[in-house]
């Protein structure tokens, strides 16, 4: 491997880049328009769900009951309905997510003791009708406290760790991050081979003394430094723009994103070549890097939540990986030594695809 | 006239043979066309849950009383939870760092008299950590005993076992058609483009016109394709309701195909290569689909993207969609969506259009 043939080919890869500065722009801001959309347009928990009350019979106890209601942060009444069935239509039609009937004899029951009251969620979203359930469930505990209740037989101190104020944003944006290398690294490298290619300039390749670790390495060269560039633009806005603390080291992040950067890079090739042509190349990126980084990997669905069998298929999904990485060094503080098994499965990844890559390559004709 | 509208027919016929045999001639397109998604929709329908069913948490007991351990057998009793026990705070804050454990329940040394137990989740998940802090600590209050003053009979309408399946599979029809349908359009006029052929095109008789129906009939057809074949698992293998009617649903999919391949075009309109198209693709694509209410609701975002939302042509079908599948709105709840639909797509295929040289 001669170094001077690895810079002509990064040389000429980056001439390409930078003689489009539309898509450079583009691969350097693709991370901070995902960053903005999670950091400040997406949050997993509820904020004043609107929801409609219907009192059966409107005494002072359903409605301190649906005042209650109101003044928290996770409910807004957004209307009174005066039967069960225009709750139901403001419920089918969507203005209401989740309507509360009171029963007339609500007053009665709470002072003897135990009282009833019904809950209508709109299933269409499970999971919002899950937290506004939840969420119910604990106002309606604090109400009758208030009202005299009987204490609840254990005292429980929740706290969530890592995360005290409870912000999804915290828990998302680092996952981000990985989301953001996954495909950033497959959309710059996926379709550069298949593009020469097509245009057939791999057959001239051959022609030249360029082995395939010199033309691999030259080519790739000019993404790994795009690449960790989008790290560090992604790490500082997190930190500095959205308070997300980063409780590990730079150096660690750095290095693991290093890791999986070469890896998402080598899949990008990997791909390049199997397809051959652009076209295919894209649909196949779309595909094998998108959609399971987001979905498999960890970064909003917990893979623990998940059936057994694709449990195990996300073990070969390197975002998986990545995105525990980057929680872990971002909240949780700990370095990429305690998570060894996920730094080793990564290293194996890289390997696996390296070989693959390598075969390939000598497949199409490229030197040894 | 009618001979000129015979000629132009000719000519569209020969253009809508070539573009369905250049998209379909090589067998890795085919299978891409029909595997992806369904890959796509099985693997959602599966992997796309926020609801815990299984989750480990550590125990740490000091003293072990006979009420504690009641209390853990009950709450562990249904599978949910698996207690792992740990001989201190330290060695449970640990496996949490690993992250073997999702949440710790830390009984007092004195339990029996303070009856207090620390309950701590690991926020690095946040949905998780809510939801087994609410049901975790629901549970342990009912089996030591709690009775409410206040119970809560909750039914959940149009989804009765708050099935996230039920609300994912029918969202993921939306982002399929437009992910697969507008990256195959630009791609197919960039590659035109890339490769010089446009430019041959253009010295041909074929119009404008002709050309762009040449490209959306064959793409058109593999988007309706999939939805057909989406829909059809959908209903048959993931056993999700359906309120409404097949013609309703097509209707629905043309409005939507028109935004679709509109947004396809302008891209192309405005893209020398097939890279750039891709990336094009995705910087435009990503925001439409993170803020069209796919996996998180419009009504939880700030105004401005909520604005968004409304000229986003994907927030109106997934609503439809969804709409039809669980709730059967009818005409009288998706009217003004259909509208919202029909005029971007309008809009969408005029000004790509007259762009396009």
């Amino acid at each position: 491997m001669k170094l001077q043939r690895v810079r002509a080919i990064a040389v000429k890869e980056t001439r390409h880049l930078l003689r489009d500065p539309g898509s450079l722009a583009m691969m350097l801001l693709m991370p901070v328009m995902l960053l903005f959309i999670f950091g400040y347009a997406i949050r997993l928990d509820v904020l004043e769900a609107p929801v409609g009350v219907f009192q059966e019979a409107p005494d002072a106890a359903s409605s301190e009951l649906a005042a209650h209601l109101d003044a928290s942060r996770a409910f807004r009444v957004v209307a009174r309905y005066d039967s069960r069935r225009a709750l139901g239509e403001a419920l089918q039609t969507g203005q209401i997510w989740a309507g509360f009937v009171i029963p007339h004899d609500f007053a009665r029951e709470l002072a003897g003791g135990s009282a009833r009251i019904q809950l209508l969620l709109d299933g269409v979203d499970a999971n919002t009708a899950r937290l506004l359930r939840n969420y119910a469930r604990a106002m309606i505990t604090e109400y009758a406290l208030r009202q005299g209740a009987a204490e609840p037989p254990l005292v429980i101190e929740e706290r969530v760790w890592f995360n005290e104020t409870r912000e999804s944003r915290y828990a998302i944006l680092p996952g981000v991050i990985a989301l953001v290398m996954a495909v950033m690294g497959a959309l710059m490298t996926s379709l550069t081979i298949a593009r020469e290619m097509e245009f057939g300039n791999l057959v001239m390749l051959r022609t030249t003394p360029l082995s395939r670790a010199e033309f691999l390495c030259g080519k790739l060269a000019p993404y790994v430094v795009i690449g960790l560039l989008d790290v560090l633009v992604a790490a500082w806005l997190t930190t500095a723009l959205f308070d997300v603390p980063l409780r590990g080291s730079l150096l660690a992040l750095v290095g693991v994103s290093t890791l999986f950067l070469l890896v998402v890079l080598l899949q990008g090739a990997l791909i390049s070549m199997l397809a051959g042509n652009q076209m295919l190349a894209s649909q196949m990126s779309m595909v094998s890097t998108f959609l399971p980084s987001f979905l498999l990997s960890g970064f909003v669905f917990a893979v623990q939540n998940m059936p057994r069998a694709l449990e195990y298929l996300s073990y070969a999904v390197p975002a998986r990986y990545y995105v525990t990485l980057c929680k872990a060094i971002f909240l949780k503080g700990v370095g990429p030594l305690l998570l060894w098994t996920e730094m080793a499965a990564l290293c194996a990844v890289l390997v696996v695809l390296a070989v693959a890559t390598f075969r390939r390559a000598s497949r199409l004709g490229l030197l040894p | 006239m009618i001979a000129r509208l015979g000629e132009s027919a000719t000519r569209l016929r020969a253009l809508f043979r070539k573009e369905f045999r250049q998209l379909l001639r090589d067998p890795r397109m085919r299978f891409f066309v029909i595997v992806p998604p369904l890959i796509q929709l099985l693997i959602f329908g599966y992997a796309a849950a926020y609801d815990v069913r299984r989750a480990d948490i550590g125990v740490v007991d000091p003293v072990r009383s006979a009420e504690s351990r009641a209390l853990l057998a009950s709450v562990t009793a249904d599978g949910t939870f698996t207690a792992f026990a740990f001989a201190d705070m330290r060695e449970a804050a640990r496996a949490m760092d690993r992250g073997a454990v999702r949440a710790v329940l830390h009984f007092s040394p004195d339990f029996e008299h303070d009856r207090r137990v620390q309950l701590i989740a690991d926020g690095a998940d946040s949905n998780t950590a809510l939801m087994i802090v609410g049901q975790l600590g629901q549970a342990l209050q009912h089996a030591a005993g709690a009775a409410a003053p206040i119970t809560i009979e909750d039914r959940a309408w149009f989804n009765p076992n708050l099935e996230d399946r039920w609300f994912f599979v029918p969202g993921i029809i939306a982002t399929l058609l437009l992910i697969s349908t507008s990256m195959l359009i630009a791609m197919a006029v960039v590659r035109e483009r890339e490769l010089g052929t446009l430019e041959r095109m253009m010295v041909t008789p074929v119009a404008r016109i002709e050309f762009l129906l040449g490209k959306i009939a064959p793409v058109a057809f593999i988007g309706l394709f999939d939805v057909a074949l989406v829909c059809a698992i959908a209903l048959l293998w993931f056993e999700v309701p359906f309120h409404s009617s097949v013609w309703a649903l097509t209707v629905a999919t043309l409005l939507f195909l028109a935004s679709t391949l509109g947004t396809g075009l302008l891209i192309s309109s405005f893209v020398a290569t097939q890279q750039q198209a891709l990336l094009w693709m995705f910087f435009i694509t990503m925001p439409m689909i993170l803020l069209s209410g796919f996996a998180f609701p419009v009504a939880n975002m700030p105004a401005a993207a909520q604005w968004f939302a409304a000229v986003n042509p994907v927030t109106h079908f997934m609503f439809v969609i969804r709409d039809m599948f669980l709730k059967g709105g009818g005409i009288a709840v998706h009217a003004t969506h259909f509208a919202a639909m029909a005029a971007l797509g309008f809009v969408a295929v005029v000004v790509s259009a007259l762009r396009l040289r």
